[in-house]
């Protein structure tokens, strides 16, 4: 650790004592005009300390109380047990009050503070908008928006997709693509809980985000889709949680050592590729190499070495969902596939090519006309699916067109970019 | 390895407010308080007590780096063996097990909890084949664990990654996560919008539209990749790329097959030195035991034999260790005896090593006792030349009463020479597990061998010696229902259960010999009154003989118990009936 990042934590750190001494004393202050009312004088110097508490805090902050957790400038504090509770309180009679965020400019005075103080302890008792109607200089909040509750977890599914999407696609960007650096196991497993997250959340969504996110297929794109094909194949059979995680950062590993900026290397070449980077990585497990990445590396070395018999059912998988990513954006041609082309293209190779079952398990995940789509409704209109169509009408999906949804009374027609360029 | 995970020192002007977490009391207390023999608070107490508080002492201890650590890792074990679906939950100030309250977080216990649920760690279920190892593994990751950021992170990721082996860990979305995914601005509608206005556009321009080298392009397209969406609309509305149930099940068992993972991460550990350097031999061999432990198959072996045939001296120290694992019991618990698995099983028996076979077959009886399709299977194995086999692989210390009764059976009733074979094994087993050699034999194969089975009884104790008992109750033989007779009155019928009691006495009336114990065995003072009930009961079938025993004497008045002396009433009032 550098002199400058150790002089940067060790700021981190005090920041944090200081932004828990204001949330104790924000609790002390919220507790005791509770109990003694707005006049004692206990309430007034707990006023006084809060404002002291401020001023060694260093505004200007913001305390974001999210879920069970608490941040001060989005960054998560360390707290002990009984911070913890006063933090708990204090989110809870805030959460009350509307508001999620406390955003401390200045210091306010200390009858500024005391009526502050009085609000939260209106907070504690229950719901009020009491926040809406009151102003303190110095002092702003805000609800922070798709937080549902303070019990974490209760975020709008389709925005929690979105995010860990883009994010799982940012973070990927910086991952090594063909360059035989050691693989950052950290970073990959990052990108893959993201996608498994996606996943569980709204399979349909992280469909629809991955392929409509804007930007070019990217190795880095290619190499996050095909990890997920296989997240989201392996997730719908309940196949057990360490081999879908391995299998998937195996495709996110061989897709970043084996696509190239069009089209890419043969599996097996991808493979051994590959090999040497995620070999390379140091181990950062105190007890050795996690079971995880074992079990990465083994696919790895079984994917370049396919004449192995009795390899796991999955390496079909893993092998489907790299091609489809190759063929995404193939050599030769210039312009991308879209989902549906590339399932048209492994169906038509089922049983030759592509292992039929796993051909059917990825239709099956993505839908018969997957979302994200392109279809023609029965009045000509072209639409993008948003959801998958209803059991047994796979082609009556739901369609965004025009800004609206619509549900179509007669079957959709598909239609592919490439497709209605080359006059088909 | 433990400098390479990010720590905060106790030094750094931030400690003060995050007070370390308080060993109190560690290993001793937590001992007192799960040592059986001095926690006469233990019995009584509920497991969603005592679990937690066992599990939160083995953290506190891990903070001590204590020796008792083994001991409390086993301790924990057993207790949550006892319960073997129950699920720690963790929160950020309590630990209950399902959902039942166990231990509050408070100034000494339980301070890890908060860090660890920060992390995102919700639930913890111990896995059938956890060992004392995976137990402290996991307690010492857990002392560790402090509310910072990086720390917490690598926690995540350490559970993320099955580093916590042998538990099932339920991990939650973490606060990072959600707090990211508030205020976000993207929208995926804008991106739809925009991407069909493009695809639009160009469709309307498209009359207008010269073929351009791209269109061209476009259109050749289609052959090489053989990509047709009209071909894969008509093809999925006929259904042909649904996936079926058989499909489904046919996959998800494939991929989880323990046999074809230990295969190949065994061989990709053999391949890359690299890896071989982060792994201990110990560590994979216990990996390769979680592994079959879940799902494994006849392959078991294939893997096995290609292990022991390389002279590399990692995969040797690998089967060294694998021989004291109880692969064989795996295997016998996962094994399917159809025709291919019965097939295998006689190879296998044949060929592998001697710790395999021998594991394999003490399995396989156990599951035979519940299963008899299973026993007719092995009985196929044992009839078709391995039956010698079979016999010289079992540990006759190992063998217990269920085993030794469905390998009898099998051995006796199918194999040729079965029951000389059986004979022969029992001469070098313990008495309780003779009993039950002779029981599953059939009666003619017990003939002649009296003594040794009136002698044989005489040193098993009842309980062990049921089977035999019940078996010589039901042979009908003369000479059997002789021993059965003196059994009964040397032994004078103390631990019998009821049910052989009852049969044997039912048996005895046969033979006059057999009558003339249960007169004997109904006087005697030495035996039970619930015995003599059940003697007086039988021969209340015989009334010829009833009436030696059921005149009223002195002896009945003074030294007989009320049981008895209530039957022998009831006898004489039934006589006195009769012959009025």
């Amino acid at each position: 650790m550098s002199t400058t990042q150790v002089e940067g934590s060790q700021r981190d750190l005090a920041h944090g004592v200081e932004t828990l001494a204001v949330v104790r004393e924000l609790f002390l202050l919220m507790r005791t005009a509770s109990s003694h009312g707005p006049d004692h004088p206990l309430t007034h110097r707990a006023a006084a300390s809060l404002g002291a508490g401020l001023k060694e805090a260093v505004p200007p902050f913001s305390l974001q109380f999210v879920g069970r957790a608490l941040f001060r400038d989005t960054m998560l504090l360390p707290m002990d047990l009984e911070a913890y509770l006063n933090a708990l309180d204090v989110g809870r009679a805030l959460s009350n009050l509307e508001a999620n965020e406390l955003s401390i400019e200045r210091v306010p005075d200390d009858a500024e503070l005391l009526r502050f103080g009085c609000a939260m302890a209106r907070g504690m008792a229950g719901p009020s908008d009491l926040l809406t109607v009151t102003r303190i200089d110095g002092l702003k909040w805000r609800e922070i928006q798709n937080v549902a509750s303070t019990d974490a977890e209760l975020v709008d599914p389709g925005l929690f997709v979105l995010t860990q999407i883009t994010l799982a696609l940012a973070e990927a960007a910086k991952l090594p693509a063909a360059t035989g650096e050691p693989w950052p196991w950290v970073a990959g497993v990052s990108v893959i809980r993201r996608l498994e997250r996606a996943v569980a959340a709204d399979r349909a969504a992280a469909i629809r985000v991955m392929d409509l996110a804007p930007g070019d297929w990217d190795v880095a794109r290619r190499a996050v889709s095909a990890s997920m094909d296989v997240t989201m194949v392996l997730r719908s059979l309940s196949v057990s949680n360490s081999t879908a995680r391995a299998s998937a950062h195996a495709t996110l590993i061989l897709g970043m050592a084996g696509y190239r900026p069009r089209g890419g290397a043969l599996l097996a070449l991808a493979a051994e590729g590959a090999m040497p980077g995620a070999m390379r990585a140091p181990v950062t497990s105190r007890s050795g190499v996690e079971p995880h990445r074992l079990r990465t590396s083994a696919i790895l070395h079984g994917l370049a070495h396919p004449d192995k018999e009795n390899s796991p059912r999955v390496m079909p998988l893993v092998d489907l969902c790299y091609e489809l990513g190759k063929a995404r954006r193939a050599e030769a041609v210039p312009f991308d596939l879209t989902r549906v082309d590339l399932l048209a293209m492994a169906s038509a190779q089922a049983g030759r090519r592509f292992d039929p079952d796993w051909v059917n398990a990825l239709v099956s995940v993505c839908g018969v006309i997957p979302p994200g789509a392109f279809v023609r409704l029965p009045d000509g209109r072209v639409g993008s699916v948003f959801e998958v169509g209803p059991e047994g009408q796979p082609f009556r999906p739901k369609v965004l067109v025009d800004g609206h949804i619509a549900i179509p009374d007669a079957p959709v027609s598909l239609v592919s970019p490439a497709v209605v360029q080359a006059g088909g | 390895m433990a400098s390479e995970l990010p720590q905060v020192p106790a030094s750094t002007p931030a400690s003060p407010s995050i007070r370390p977490r308080t060993p109190g009391g560690s290993h001793e207390d937590t001992m007192r308080a799960m040592t059986p023999n001095q926690a006469s608070g233990m019995h009584g107490m509920k497991a969603s007590k005592v679990i937690p508080a066992a599990f939160d002492g083995l953290v506190r201890s891990s903070t001590v780096r204590s020796n008792a650590l083994p001991a409390i890792a086993r301790r924990i074990i057993d207790l949550w063996s006892e319960h073997p679906n129950a699920a720690l939950r963790i929160d950020a100030t309590a630990l209950g097990l399902d959902d039942q309250e166990g231990l509050t977080a408070n100034e000494t216990e339980g301070r890890w909890l908060l860090p660890a649920f920060m992390a995102g760690l919700r639930v913890l279920r111990l896995r059938e084949e956890a060992g004392v190892w995976d137990v402290m593994r996991l307690g010492e990751e857990l002392c560790q664990v402090e509310p910072f950021p990086d720390t917490l992170a690598a926690f995540r990721d350490w559970l993320w990654s099955d580093g916590a082996e042998g538990f099932d860990v339920e991990l939650q979305v973490s606060f990072m996560e959600v707090l990211e995914s508030s205020g976000t601005q993207a929208s995926w509608e804008d991106w739809s919008a925009q991407a069909v206005r493009s695809l639009t556009g160009m469709m309307l321009s498209r009359n207008m539209m010269q073929i351009s080298a791209r269109d061209v392009d476009a259109a050749a397209l289609r052959q090489p990749f053989q990509m047709s969406l009209l071909a894969f609309q008509r093809e999925t509305a006929s259904g042909a790329r649904t996936l079926t149930a058989d499909q489904e099940t046919y996959l998800r068992l494939g991929c989880d097959q323990g046999a074809s993972w230990a295969d190949v991460e065994m061989d990709a550990v053999l391949q890359h030195p690299e890896l071989r350097a982060m792994i201990a031999p110990d560590r994979l061999a216990r990996r390769i035991v979680s592994l079959m432990s879940a799902h494994c198959d006849i392959r078991l072996l294939q893997f096995l034999t290609s292990l022991s045939a390389t002279d590399d001296a990692y995969s040797k120290a690998v089967l060294s260790n694998l021989e004291r694992e109880p692969l064989g019991e795996i295997l016998a618990r996962h094994i399917v005896l159809d025709g291919p698995g019965t097939a295998a099983l006689g190879h296998c028996l044949a060929r592998s090593p001697r710790h395999l076979s021998s594991g394999l077959m003490h399995g396989l009886l156990e599951r035979c006792s519940a299963d008899p399709l299973l026993m007719e299977a092995l009985s196929r194995v044992a009839a078709q030349g391995g039956a010698e086999r079979m016999l010289s692989v079992l540990d006759p210390n190992r063998l217990n009463l269920p085993q030794a009764l469905a390998l009898s059976r099998m051995m006796g009733q199918i194999v040729r020479g079965g029951c000389e074979m059986v004979l022969k094994l029992g001469e070098v087993c313990p008495a309780g597990v003779r009993c039950a050699l002779l029981a599953g034999l059939p009666s003619r194969a017990l003939s002649g061998n009296e003594p040794k089975i009136l002698k044989l009884l005489s040193e098993a104790n009842p309980e062990e010696a049921g089977p035999l008992l019940g078996a010589l109750a039901q042979a009908r033989d003369p000479k059997l229902l002789g021993v059965l007779g003196q059994a009964i009155l040397s032994s004078h019928g103390k631990g019998w259960s009821l049910r052989i009691l009852k049969s044997s006495c039912e048996a005895l009336l046969s033979t006059p010999s057999g009558c003339e114990s249960l007169v004997r065995l109904a006087r005697s003072s030495s035996a039970g009154a619930d015995v003599r009930v059940v003697a007086l009961r039988a021969l209340e079938r015989r009334p010829e003989i009833l009436s030696r025993i059921s005149r009223w004497s002195i002896r009945e008045a003074l030294l007989d118990p009320p049981e008895v002396r209530e039957r022998l009433r009831e006898v004489r009032r039934r006589e006195s009936e009769e012959n009025t």
